[in-house]
């Protein structure tokens, strides 16, 4: 007899529970299957039985599934506004993000602007141009011709910082204090020009090294008991003054669209021995160290105006101040005349290199944001912008070219034009 | 009246089993015995690695490894019987028919709740579904007793198909079975005595030669279709269920349980047409023979769709 009928009279057999259940639950073999099928075909009772049970099984069933659903309806019923809601949180965080570097922008700008109304504060006023005769190409300096030379220019400096020059002789060892004057300064004085300037700029390796020797060779020279060596070493020095401020203008464009690790170079530079330096040493250095930057391709005719940002801002804003006080937002320069505006957009000429500024009279609309130069062959443009090759005496020739004309862009991108700097036409 | 039927639903395999496990045991491999005794994760309730041995040995011996009786199992048809049984539920079984405590909290725990919901799902009364769980649950626990032994009916699961369906199908079979016992006791309904209407006039009926031959053709027709259409022709138009709940035990779609059955009839319309053919009749007159009103065919499709046991079962009730 089969073990999984069940006997229930005489003429009556069924399958078992567990085999009823199993074939519920499909876990027979097809062969188990088609018997059991068989069976359920001409065995009302046993469909009937099945069915009840497939029947209880999906009321049993159904309250877990309706339980699972009930959980999760929370998270799902906000599955689609989690979509938004992320968007929303990333465009939150990007625009927090931006706000907080235009913060530290402008926490770095006031900063270093307090630090230059600071220096401003000890600093007497700055001594007036050089006249014209300054700008022109050195001719062999010699130890007469800068006997010749009145050397007042030079002492003020010297007076200036007597703080800073007494505690320096501190740092000084012993042995160079008291060597004696140091020769190769004359004698590079009557070396040729190019030599001269190979030895005002000394490789990049050894900025630091000079700037470090700097202020004992200054209070060595200071020292100095002959009177005709000291006369050569103030005119080298008034020279070298007047050549790195003129070149600090030239390429003072140059300086602020530099990239950034360029200005993490001016910045590491700049920022350790600059209480230990002399007025006339300080401006050496930091003209070497803007010689020393890569060029920008000014022959692209390209813009050659530069907006404050970061520490090359700071640079600029250190040696540009303007009237209203603002630090200066771009800067375009030609020869001696340079355009300057502020933040309020106000625009401030001067024709003595940023010495003097008087202010524009309004004659665009909008707010001024933008000024450059722009000439009229900019794609052919004057090699004054390459000191190195050329010489700080072809710059003013070359920058001086008639057909030079500035540019200014208001908020609006709209153009203005103008020859002079003072009158302005639209374009 | 119920623990007799109860008796009656278990299976007589203490005997069975006490002859054939220990040859079917010797022939289960070793490795396999411990590989189903790590791979049952579930607590053993007590149970000694030896009678885990045996309990399987047992529930493979008693359905023969779901072979034929007679036909001797290879070894991987013992595997793969062997590896299909829910051994944690067997386990459990067998630990509580033996009458260990923690098994029993683990059951109650486990199945009390459901055992009462699917006996109100099944009666469709929480009185009788509560009345009739427990019963059951008592049946289980062991409070029937034959011949001086205690017995309980989770002996008779073997592992194949979940406890929980096991329970639910006992607890059907209960139900059923006394549904069919007292509905003989049931008084007729009022609406029953009421005298039906007289039916209109009746078109003029068939020779009786050709009812004959129609009523020959329909049967013939019947036993014809294999056992999948049967089901469903008797599920569908004896039980009256819906093509869901067919769908439902067959674990096919809706929509193939109403293919299946349009395609069982039309069948059956086509070989009824070629019984009627074959018997003398022309085609037109066995396309009119099939208009005939059903109430005069003596036809008793539940006789000849329940025509006693199938021919499978009918051979093992033999042997």
């Amino acid at each position: 007899m089969n073990p999984a009928m069940n006997v229930r009279g005489q003429h009556e057999m069924h399958p078992d529970a567990e085999t009823l259940s199993a074939f519920t639950e499909q876990a027979l073999s097809s062969k188990e299957r088609g018997e059991v099928l068989a069976h359920l075909a001409v065995c009302g009772r046993c469909r009937q039985v099945v069915t009840l049970a497939h029947e209880a099984a999906g009321t049993e069933v159904a309250a877990p599934r309706h339980k699972a659903v009930r959980r999760s309806a929370w998270w799902r019923s906000w599955g689609l506004a989690l979509v938004p809601a992320a968007a929303f949180a990333a465009t939150a965080v990007i625009a927090f993000y931006i706000h907080e570097r235009a913060i530290e922008r402008t926490a770095e700008v006031a900063k270093l602007e307090h630090q230059q109304t600071n220096e401003k504060a000890s600093m007497p006023p700055q001594a007036q141009p050089q006249p014209e005769t300054q700008a022109a190409p050195p001719a062999p300096a010699t130890p007469v011709d800068a006997q010749a030379k009145p050397d007042a220019p030079t002492k003020p400096r010297e007076k200036e910082r007597p703080g800073e020059t007494r505690r320096e002789p501190s740092a000084v060892p012993n042995e160079i204090a008291a060597a004696p004057p140091a020769a190769p300064a004359p004698e590079a004085l009557n070396r040729p020009a190019s030599e001269r300037e190979e030895y005002r700029r000394p490789a990049s390796a050894e900025i630091h090294g000079e700037m470090a020797d700097a202020p004992a060779r200054t209070q060595l020279l200071a020292g100095d008991k002959t009177p005709s060596e000291a006369a050569i070493y103030d005119e080298e020095r008034r020279k070298q003054a007047d050549e790195a401020e003129d070149e600090r203008h030239q390429y003072a464009a140059k300086a602020a669209t530099r990239s950034s690790p360029h200005d993490s170079e001016i910045d590491n530079a700049g920022s350790a021995p600059a209480e230990s330096r002399t007025a006339g040493s300080s401006e050496q250095v930091e003209a070497q160290q803007l010689e020393l930057q890569p060029s920008p391709d000014v022959n692209s005719g390209e813009l050659k105006s530069l907006r404050l940002s970061g520490f090359s801002g700071a640079l600029m804003a250190r040696q540009i101040h303007l009237p209203s006080g603002l630090p200066a937002l771009s800067i375009a320069s030609s020869d001696r005349r340079m355009l300057a505006i502020d933040k309020n957009g106000t625009l401030f000429f001067s024709d003595d290199s940023g010495l003097a500024w008087e202010k524009v009279k309004r004659q665009w609309t909008g707010r001024a944001i933008l000024v450059r130069r722009k000439t009229a062959e900019d794609a052919t443009p004057p090699a004054a912008t390459a000191p190195e090759s050329a010489g700080s005496t072809s710059v003013p020739d070359a920058l001086s070219h008639p057909e030079t004309v500035f540019e200014l862009v208001n908020d609006q991108s709209e153009l203005w034009l103008s020859a002079d700097g003072r009158i302005w036409t639209a374009k | 009246m119920a623990s007799a039927e109860t008796v009656a639903s278990v299976p007589e395999t203490a005997s069975d089993t006490e002859t054939e496990t220990p040859a079917q045991q010797g022939a289960i491999d070793a490795r396999l015995l411990d590989e189903l005794w790590r791979a049952n994760d579930g607590p053993s309730w007590g149970l000694s690695r030896d009678e885990f041995d045996e309990i399987v040995a047992d529930a493979g011996a008693f359905r023969n490894f779901g072979l034929e009786v007679g036909v001797s199992p290879t070894p991987q048809q013992r595997a793969d019987y062997l590896r299909g049984l829910r051994l944690d539920d067997l386990v459990l079984a067998r630990a509580c028919a033996a009458g260990n405590e923690r098994a029993w909290e683990h059951f109650i725990a486990q199945h009390r709740q459901p055992l009462i919901r699917a006996a109100i799902a099944i009666t469709g009364s929480e009185t009788l579904g509560r009345d009739l769980a427990d019963q059951l649950y008592a049946e289980l626990f062991g409070l029937n007793t034959r011949e001086g032994e205690r017995r309980c009916p989770l002996l008779s699961y073997r592992g194949r198909g979940s406890l929980m369906g096991w329970l639910r199908t006992t607890l059907a079979q209960r139900h059923v079975d006394h549904y069919r016992r007292c509905r003989r006791l049931q008084p007729l309904d009022d609406s029953m005595d009421e005298v039906d209407a007289p039916a209109a006039d009746a078109p003029p009926q068939p020779p009786e030669a050709e009812l004959s031959k129609l009523q020959q053709a329909i049967e013939q027709a019947l036993r014809e279709r294999d056992t999948e259409e049967r089901f469903l022709l008797a599920a569908y138009y004896l039980d009256g269920r819906t093509l869901l709940q067919i769908a439902r035990v067959l674990r096919v779609h809706e929509a193939t349980v109403s293919r299946k059955l349009r395609r069982a009839t039309e069948g059956i319309r086509k070989e009824v047409l070629k019984n009627l053919q074959r018997n003398g009749l022309s085609r037109r007159a066995a396309e009119e023979a099939l208009v005939t009103d059903p109430r005069d065919v003596e036809v008793n499709l539940k006789k000849l769709l329940q025509n006693s046991q199938t021919e499978a079962f009918k051979e093992q009730a033999a042997l």
